[in-house]
């Protein structure tokens, strides 16, 4: 990606989104993130977060502004172009989304597979990535027979095998109990240190309260709230109003 | 490398799609193969049947008689014009005098002494010198009947053969019925093709929803149900040619057997003549079958 300091991985411009339903999802958001950033993006149900991290999957489109992703404009991408688009985004669910009748090898390898990758690659892939979310010992096992914190390192070792530059979860630990949802904020903020930007949409008061990061609040399809609770303070005051 | 890659992978997902879909790639295969084993058996008719005609038509003619009191220079003119036809590749005289003698042969052999008593040194056909006229194509018997009789100085025109002329019409039955069986069956192959594909989608929905987040390109996604299609399309032809194969030469063994008397008229293309164009025709049909029918299936359910 880009490596001047200036452009922001992501950004927002006044992006607003309808539903042909007329439920206005999102209104005027503009956003900014860095690179490297970490972010929580909290907020009611029906807030509009989803619809936000659909808009950053190009699996919508933004029915008002505009969308850049490391400075390039991708608001309107040709349909051709998204595949492309996509292996540069992880992305995570509540409901893991593991292919239950291959091995947790396979699934992550499957990632590899789509984007054509060789055997002797993916191999070295596959199993560099599991061992980072520690999983090495589980390679031949299927996802039935693994946690729901396991299943959800299966799910963010197969967004991350491709090597994105961004990771998007949405209520990643939204199945879990405390302290599998625990692990994984582990896990993405460690992902994290090693250069992925990070955006969790997320429920989970308590781990947005301890990690102390940047915390965007949505209410009714608008950005209510922005703060950054580290030290990181990638937003100034000007920064926040306009994104070019 | 990566697009052998993928192309691997989708042949590979391919077949597998054929294992996991197992009752849709039975039913999709049969049809195939039964539609294919049909157009075979019409085939093997259409194509001898052609091949009889072919081999008939020139020893078939017609025969244009005289009016009464012609002159020899008229019927030198009217085989002139005739011979000078396209479709006429011989045209012969005969005598009223052969054609006694003919006649007496072919009908009274047995009893020829009988005949001459009755009749004496009498020529019942004295007025049955003709034209013997012979087709290059027996397909044109009809228009040539025709205009021989507008001919003047013809008072009579007899076709002589009605086994060319009714192979001629069985031939063209055959390739009417044959067409309309084989449609209807491509149709409902067609869709059986579509149904198996389609479900194949339906069941792997979130392996393609996840195939897409991860950034799998439409092709990778496609490839499989079309190579899946293709190849449910090639077994399905492989099975009736195989088949056809096999009972080809038993059954004109068996025909050539049963209607010996029938030899002249019965003559048979070898398997090989006829399979350098089955072979060909079946799996190009076959494998376009399955081809479209997966793709036009996968256009409709797999876009993003
Ligand atoms: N496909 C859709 N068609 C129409 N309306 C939709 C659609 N998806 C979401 N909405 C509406 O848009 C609004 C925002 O939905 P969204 O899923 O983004 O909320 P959310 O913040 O993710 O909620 P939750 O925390 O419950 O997941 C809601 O009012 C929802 O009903
Ligand atoms: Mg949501």
């Amino acid at each position: 990606m880009s490596g001047q300091k200036n452009v922001p991985i992501i950004a927002l411009d006044h992006i607003s989104k309808k539903y042909s339903t007329g439920v206005e999802a999102l209104e005027e958001v503009t956003l900014r993130i860095e690179k490297g950033e970490f972010v929580f993006v909290v907020g009611q149900s029906g807030s509009g977060k989803s619809t936000l991290i659909k808009l950053l999957l190009k699996e919508l489109q933004p029915t008002q502004g505009r969308l850049y992703i490391g400075g390039r404009q991708v608001t309107r991408l040709p349909r051709k172009q998204v595949p492309r688009y996509r292996r540069n985004i992880g992305v995570v669910f509540q409901d893991f989304l593991l292919l239950k009748d291959r091995t947790v090898y396979e699934n992550v390898a499957f990632a590899q597979q789509v984007i054509g990758k060789s055997k002797k690659e993916t191999v070295k892939n596959v199993t560099d990535i599991l061992v980072t979310v520690g999983l090495a010992e589980k390679l031949d096992v299927y996802p039935e027979q693994l946690s729901g914190g396991e299943q959800q390192r299966v799910a963010i070792a197969r967004a991350l095998v491709n090597r994105p530059t961004i990771l998007l979860a949405d209520e990643p630990t939204g199945n879990l109990d405390p302290a599998n949802a625990w692990e994984i904020m582990s896990l993405l903020d460690k992902v994290n240190k090693k250069g992925t930007t990070v955006i969790v949409v997320t429920h989970n008061e308590e781990a947005v309260n301890i990690m102390q990061k940047r915390v965007i609040t949505l209410q009714n399809g608008t950005v209510i709230s922005d703060e950054s609770k580290s030290g990181y303070t990638p937003m100034t005051g000007k920064a926040r109003g306009s994104v070019l | 490398m990566k697009k052998i890659s993928v192309f691997l992978y989708s042949i590979r997902q391919g077949f597998k799609n054929l294992r996991k879909n197992r009752m849709f790639t039975v039913a999709s295969v049969g049809t195939i193969a039964a539609c294919l084993f049909l157009f075979g058996l019409f085939y093997f008719v259409a194509g001898n049947f052609q091949h009889m005609i072919r081999n008939i038509g020139t020893s078939v003619s017609i025969t244009a008689f005289f009016e009464e009191g012609i002159s020899e220079e008229q019927i030198e003119i009217i085989g002139k014009t005739i011979r000078e036809r396209p479709e006429v590749s011989d045209v012969r005289y005969i005598s009223a005098e052969e054609a006694w003698e003919r006649f007496q042969e072919e009908r009274y052999a047995d009893s020829r002494k009988q005949i001459t008593d009755t009749f004496g040194e009498d020529n019942p056909l004295a007025e049955s010198a003709s034209y013997e006229i012979y087709l290059k194509d027996i397909s044109q018997q009809e228009s040539l009947v025709a205009y021989t009789e507008s001919v003047e100085g013809i008072r009579q025109v007899n076709r002589s053969d009605e086994i060319a002329e009714n192979l001629a019409n069985i031939n063209k039955l055959v390739g009417y019925v044959s067409g309309s069986i084989i449609l209807i069956l491509f149709v409902v192959a067609m869709f059986l093709i579509r149904t198996s594909i389609a479900t194949g989608i339906t069941v792997r929905k979130t392996e393609i929803g996840i195939m897409r987040l991860i950034g799998a390109s439409d092709y990778f996604i496609r490839a499989p149900f079309v190579v899946e299609g293709v190849l449910l399309g090639m077994i399905g032809a492989v099975i009736p040619l195989a088949i056809l194969y096999f009972i080809y030469e038993r059954v004109i063994e068996y025909i050539a057997e049963r209607f010996e008397s029938l030899t002249g008229i019965l003559t048979f293309l070898s398997t090989g003549q006829i399979f350098s164009m089955l072979i060909p025709l079946c799996l190009s049909l076959g494998i376009g079958i399955g081809f479209f029918g997966s793709f036009l299936t996968v256009r409709r359910h797999l876009h993003v």
